[in-house]
């Protein structure tokens, strides 16, 4: 992700933070309701598809989440395909990947507020095929170097991972929340392709040699108490 | 809340941010070739040595050595080199032919991919006055810089 990137996503991410406070602080004192200890929500992360796009790929992740008071169990499944681009090589990864969560709401409501400052786990899985477009190859002195358009494929791919979540969900209008997260994540495992080695993962970003990874976002979620 | 939150998650964004991973394993290797006398089997230095291309562009410079690593092209499957014996005014070259077959070897994230060699094969062209008596491919996959691949008797 170059600096500007970065910095597009960060300013989307304050735009719609400004549309939260606006709304939030119309909040007024209702009378106090006895809430539900049920609950479902489902959400979509705005972060990612936002991210991606800016990235020329795209993420499309949605979440279902079930909840008992404080405790949380949470369903997230994305498809991905997100281009690569390093100055030796380029390639193109599509996939698909579930995380599982647990979570606790260590957030005190009123009444029948459902906001949420939630700490969670999860464990990852993907599956993903990559398709290397383009390598470059230089030779030692004197030969020219070589970049040629390539059409390597390793298919069948698959990895998994540990995250560990800290997120932030305020009701923005009814029944509506919006969330921001970060995430720290850890790198299991994953397949061994033959000359080629687990570069990005759907879910997860960018591997490296320290096997930790990180990743922020914010996305929206419909909340109904049962 | 939030503000501290926003500031914590722009502050992270940023520092976290993909260092430039260096470049640091080595790349394509090249040919290690090996000067022997031709007559006692053993090691000897050329007194003064150029490679040249077919078209004449120096290769490797005027050096007095046993050895050399001469590199390969990434891309097709022969090529032809010039190997001048140089001394005082006296000039002799003779062509060695080099058959490959190149093949990408992945690396690493930071380096990406290198050229390996397969099928290596070396032979000397004839001409009525070669100083070099026989040229031995001692491998036929040229992959790293550590190993001989080419012994030249002259």
């Amino acid at each position: 992700m170059t600096a500007s990137n970065i910095w597009r996503y960060i300013i989307s991410f304050v735009f719609l933070l400004a549309t939260v406070k606006t709304i939030a602080q119309q909040d007024t004192i209702s009378p106090v309701k006895k809430s539900r200890p049920y609950a479902i929500r489902i959400g979509y992360d705005i972060g990612k598809k936002i991210w991606s796009g800016i990235n020329r790929g795209n993420i499309d992740e949605i979440h279902l989440q079930f909840s008992r008071r404080k405790n949380i169990i949470g369903f997230y499944a994305g498809t991905e395909r997100m281009p690569y681009v390093h100055p030796e090589y380029q390639f193109v990864t599509k996939g698909r990947y579930i995380k599982i969560e647990y979570a606790y709401n260590f957030y005190e409501n009123w009444g029948d507020m459902h906001n949420a400052i939630t700490l969670g786990f999860r464990y990852g899985r993907a599956f993903f095929d990559y398709h290397i477009t383009s390598v470059s190859t230089a030779p030692q002195a004197f030969w020219p170097q070589r970049v040629m358009d390539t059409d390597i494929r390793y298919n069948n791919l698959n990895a998994h991972w540990l995250e560990t979540t800290a997120s932030v969900k305020t009701e923005i209008f009814h029944g509506f929340f919006l969330e921001l997260y970060v995430s720290g994540k850890y790198f299991l495992n994953g397949s061994h392709p033959a000359n080629f080695d687990i570069l990005y993962i759907p879910g997860f970003y960018r591997t490296n040699i320290s096997r930790f990874g990180f990743g922020l976002g914010y996305g929206i979620s419909y909340r109904i108490g049962l | 809340m939030i503000k501290k939150m926003l500031v914590i998650l722009a502050v992270i964004a940023i520092v976290s941010c993909e260092r430039n991973d260096l470049c640091i394993d080595p790349g394509t290797p090249g040919v290690v070739t090996v000067f022997y006398n031709g007559i006692s089997q053993q090691r000897q230095a050329v007194d003064s040595l150029v490679v040249l291309s077919r078209n004449g562009d120096t290769v490797i410079a005027p050096v007095r050595t046993d050895s050399l690593v001469i590199p390969l092209p990434v891309q097709g499957n022969e090529v032809k080199m010039i190997f001048q014996y140089q001394h005082g005014n006296l000039r002799n070259p003779d062509t060695i032919r080099f058959r490959f077959t190149p093949e990408l070897q992945f690396i690493s994230k930071a380096c990406g991919f290198k050229t390996v060699y397969t099928d290596f094969n070396a032979a000397l062209v004839p001409d009525n006055d070669n100083w070099i008596q026989s040229v031995q491919p001692v491998q036929t996959r040229i992959d790293n810089d550590s190993i001989k691949h080419l012994a030249i008797y002259y």
